[in-house]
């Protein structure tokens, strides 16, 4: 389990990060979004031990990450937004030369490197240049790169900018091969579609602390929560408003159309009760809808856009 | 036996590309030029008036000496300020710092490859100087002498670049730093120098002009270009006791100012190494902000 507890950091004076707590589970494919400026980079960078936080801790396990320096180069694999290529070299060569600032050399270097390129699917583009690899395959060398040490957590910091569609589907391939392999992996990025349909879990971040974390499905379940339940009713609508303005699970409550748009909070069972009065004092309801949750609309509330909140009340 | 990575990586890839054996060949060429020319002047010379000036072939030796030394000067700033900037740039200078690489095994790597390199252009050059052995007047502590004030030099304007590079976001910044450090300490210091001497005498000078003929003097102790036109006077029998403060300087310059230049040397390398380093206890307190 990778802990990050109370970690800050300011540049200058303006923090970066603040008081950010987090917990990833074993075997996670987190996903840490926010909004530009939010402190993805930051976080991921601390993490790496790229940078030091000003306060804080993170432990990996045992390891604490930001003190054990040796224990923390062996257990992060760290692939940067820029992806850290040396033009002049051979695919082959980049994949040895990171061998070695790990200590392997020779055989096992060689042998190594060549399981993580048939991994990625490049053992044909061994002998190329770098520079003449598509932006799709250099992401897939650098994750190749990054796994030369077999590290238990990687770290990609916006894996999938840049990519076209078909890149984007064999990176999600890899990296859940990756996590089915047992290995830890988070990412960065400011477009919750991609995380959302890549990782188990997600982060959403906004000002340097840490918004809403949990798995997919438990932040879709409170995002469905927050939207209201549609109703459509075909006779008796002031019994219906009437009974739907005594129910206690009911907070607000408002008519679009021939809608009725109810925020209610409570169990399915209780949406069912609900249901059930209507029907029991014969209103017939034609339609009875919770809108279906959507991360996007969910994110853009939590990290407060001013001119997006406007889309949101036009929604109500 | 382990190689640094750095070291192995830079080795390999400047092998590879066609720079290095240029800037051999050009400064291979110039330098074989410039002796020809003053050579045959000095045989020309015999030639017509049947008189062999051996102090003539001392003098071609302090050319040859400075001709690289020279263009050491104008063309290494290129070759070095990218080391650690390049790296930053690329994005890649992140991704060894979370490899076992330390900041020192970095900057390590960087010195040593760099210094190989241009080690490799001056002794390629040492035939062209052979030639001028064989006309004597040179001793062999005279050569180890030059040998090593021409390494603490090379060394030196190493780490400066290494330290330019370091402080520097892009190539082309490290690189306008580093000429402007590398041209105030070798040629800046002779013209402040030349300047006060110029400027004031010492016997009716005042206060002020005492300390400011002292202070240029003091400041030529760190250019290691001074240290080798001594050397080479010395060499040659000539005296340049006169531009020195005392005569325990002028028999010491040597060692003094190799002393100071590896100082010199050594806190640039270890500046460098603190800048790119993430874990130091002053990138703690404020932050790295380079990265």
């Amino acid at each position: 389990m990778l802990e990050i507890k109370n970690i800050s950091k300011l540049y200058g004076r303006h923090p970066a990060l603040s008081n950010l707590c987090l917990r990833i589970p074993d075997g996670a494919l987190y996903g840490l979004v926010g909004p530009n400026g939010a402190g993805k980079t930051t976080a991921i960078k601390i993490i790496s031990g790229i940078i030091y936080p000003d306060k804080g801790s993170i432990f990996f396990d045992d390891i604490n990450l930001c003190d054990d320096r040796k224990n923390s180069k062996e257990t992060v694999g760290y692939v940067p937004d820029v992806l850290g290529i040396y033009d002049d070299m051979t695919v082959f060569e980049y994949m040895m030369f990171f061998a070695s600032t790990y200590g392997l050399t020779g055989y096992l270097a060689r042998k190594k490197s060549e399981i993580l390129l048939e991994q990625v699917g490049m053992t044909d583009k061994r002998e190329f240049y770098l520079n003449e690899l598509s932006r799709g395959m250099q992401q897939k060398l650098c994750i190749a790169r990054a796994l030369i040490h077999d590290p238990a957590l990687i770290i990609m910091d916006e894996p999938a900018s840049g990519l076209d569609p078909r890149a984007r589907y064999e990176l999600k391939e890899l990296l859940q091969e990756l996590n089915a392999a047992g290995k830890m992996v988070i990412l960065s990025s400011h477009i919750l579609s991609e995380i959302s349909e890549i990782c188990t879990d997600i982060g959403i971040i906004e000002g340097g602390k840490m918004i809403i974390s949990g798995s997919v499905e438990e932040i879709l379940a409170k995002v469905e929560g927050a939207n209201p339940i549609k109703i459509k009713v075909l006779n008796n609508e002031n019994l219906a408003l009437e009974i739907l303005k005594n129910n206690k699970n009911v907070r607000f409550l408002s008519v679009d159309n021939s809608y009725f748009m109810v925020y209610f909070e409570g169990k399915k069972i209780d949406e069912a009760g609900l249901l059930a009065e209507l029907i029991r004092n014969n209103v017939l309801v034609s339609e009875f809808i919770r809108e279906p949750g959507s991360l996007e609309s969910y994110f853009i509330k939590v990290t407060n856009h001013s001119n997006e909140s406007v889309i949101f009340s036009n929604e109500y | 036996m382990n190689i640094n990575p750095i070291y192995e990586r830079e080795h390999r890839v400047s092998t590879r590309s066609m720079k290095l054996s240029i800037a051999i060949l050009v400064f291979n060429f110039i330098v074989a030029a410039v002796t020809l020319i003053e050579m045959n002047d000095v045989v020309d010379f015999a030639r017509k008036t049947s008189f062999i000036d051996y102090t003539s072939f001392l003098q071609i030796f302090r050319i040859v000496i400075f001709v690289p030394a020279l263009l050491l000067i104008f063309v290494a700033p290129s070759f070095i300020a990218g080391a650690i900037s390049d790296e930053r740039q690329r994005g890649t200078l992140e991704i060894l710092l979370t490899t076992k690489m330390t900041a020192e095994n970095i900057v390590f790597g960087k010195f040593l490859s760099l210094f190989s390199s241009i080690m490799l252009i001056l002794i390629s050059q040492l035939p062209i100087m052979a030639i001028l052995f064989l006309y004597g007047g040179i001793t062999v502590p005279d050569i180890i002498k030059l040998v090593i004030n021409f390494v603490v030099f090379v060394v030196l304007i190493i780490s400066m670049g290494i330290f330019c590079s370091s402080i520097s976001m892009r190539t082309s910044v490290a690189t306008a730093l580093l000429y402007s450090g590398v041209l105030g300490l070798f040629i800046g210091t002779l013209i402040l120098y030349f300047l006060s001497a110029n400027s004031f005498v010492t016997d009716e000078s005042g206060f002020f002009g005492i300390v400011f003929i002292r202070f240029s003097k003091f400041v030529l102790l760190f250019n290691p270009l001074v240290s080798i036109d001594f050397l080479l006077s010395k060499i040659m029998g000539e005296d340049s006791s006169d531009i020195l403060v005392s005569l325990f300087w002028y028999n010491n310059w040597f060692y003094i100012n190799m002393f100071l230049d590896s100082v010199l040397s050594i806190v640039f390398l270890a500046l460098s190494v603190l800048k790119i380093k993430p874990h130091g206890k002053t990138w703690r307190k404020h932050g790295n902000s380079n990265l």
